[in-house]
């Protein structure tokens, strides 16, 4: 079973890192494109802290000789020709997304409101669910008004599903902006919100195209 | 990987922090069991009240109810928000205290 | 990749560690994000990541198929 950690442009060699299980990676070559993998006996993965380290690890040291596009975590062939195939079926847009993301990382943001809503006070349901519909609607608003800057500074930016938290938002930024992009985060942190960011990423949500 | 936070908000706890809490209360005397199984309880019904009430509002957003659904949805849910505020009294537990330390997965709710 | 942890102003609510802050991040963009290639995407969840997993199954994939049009069952 061959396990998928990233799309690269062809190069030499495989990365010099540990795979899964410390499994040896290798390159597998498709015209200008290469996809980096290891070989392991027929298994499932667990998506747990270690495993996905690892392969977060894998794509990171694949960006060192150039551009990477990480694939989704699980993602296995029982063949190499089947991989080649999948990877060919993509490869006009694959290359262009590794053109894409070039020199750039990803950084995630989230943000919340810091103060706890007060509890909503209603009479009738219609009251009680338009109550926490426009308290949604508030909270996001204002998040978003405090994301604005930062599009400014990234190539590109997409917004996850929110979370009971608050807004999750990823950015493409390039290499060189990261520090000043965490400074213009951290100018958020003023403004009654709670704000985390983590990064530099592989560009996890800049590969396939937005739903 | 904690080389990876760039910025946290501020109330962080330390990585080994209330692990021990939740099973030091289960182990006291029967009171302490009995708070701390309510704890439990109460944390599961308390994310599945907010899960429900996340798809009622995406329901809702979406335009696929009824104005008659609604209602009684709403009135479900307020009704079910105001049992979990009496529930929380009865037992002496506060919103901080539900919510369960998944380790590294982090806080339930 | 070095990183600072700038901490500010008091909040209610407690925040993850920065350990999880990190991995919660990870986890929403390896298991959400990343080239889909057509191939077997098999995951083991065990014991709390069923939690966790199977929670964010829920929310998102309600979410992402709705938007895709996708008809769920009542």
């Amino acid at each position: 079973m061959i396990y998928l950690y990233a799309v690269v442009e062809r190069r030499a060699g495989p990365p010099a890192a540990a795979g899964l299980e410390d499994a040896p990676l290798e390159a597998l070559r498709l015209d200008r494109l290469a996809v980096i993998c290891s070989r392991h006996a027929e298994k499932v993965f667990a998506p747990q802290a270690e495993a996905l380290w690892r392969h977060d690890r894998v794509v990171e040291e694949a960006m060192r000789g150039g551009p990477a596009l990480p694939v989704r975590f699980g993602t296995t062939f029982d063949e190499e020709r089947r991989a080649l195939a999948a990877l060919a079926a993509q490869a006009p847009r694959l290359a262009r997304r590794l053109h894409e993301v070039r020199g750039c990382v990803e950084l995630a943001v989230r943000v919340e409101p810091s103060s706890p809503w007060p509890t909503v006070a209603a009479r009738t349901g219609i009251g009680y669910l338009g109550a926490k519909l426009e308290r949604r609607r508030a909270a996001r608003s204002l998040a978003e008004q405090a994301l604005s800057p930062l599009d400014a500074l990234a190539v590109a930016s997409r917004r996850l599903a929110p979370s009971a938290a608050g807004l999750r938002a990823s950015y493409l930024v390039p290499s060189a902006r990261v520090e000043r992009f965490a400074d213009a985060v951290r100018g958020l942190c003023d403004r009654g919100l709670r704000v985390s960011c983590t990064g530099p990423w592989p560009p996890y949500s800049f590969v396939e195209d937005e739903v | 990987m904690s080389d990876k936070v760039l910025i946290a908000p501020a109330g962080g706890r330390p990585a080994a922090g209330h692990r021990g809490e939740l099973s030091r209360r289960i182990n006291a005397d029967p009171e302490s069991v009995e708070r701390g199984l309510a704890q439990l309880v109460l944390t599961i019904v308390e994310l599945l009240r907010q899960l429900v009430e996340r798809q009622a509002l995406h329901r809702v957003e979406d335009g696929t109810l009824s104005e008659e659904q609604i209602e009684r949805l709403g009135q479900t849910l307020m009704l079910l928000a105001e049992r979990m505020d009496e529930l929380k009294r009865e037992f002496g537990l506060q919103d901080s205290d539900l919510n369960l330390d998944l380790g590294p997965l982090g806080r339930l709710l | 990749m070095n990183a600072s942890a700038v901490t500010v102003g008091g909040s209610p609510r407690p925040a993850p560690a920065s350990d999880d802050l990190a991995l919660i991040d990870l986890l929403d963009r390896l298991l959400d994000g990343g080239v889909v290639l057509a191939g077997d995407i098999t995951l083991a969840v065990a014991d709390i990541d069923l939690v966790y997993v199977g929670l964010r199954a829920l929310i998102s994939s309600v979410g992402a198929a709705q938007a895709r049009g996708v008809r769920l069952p009542r």
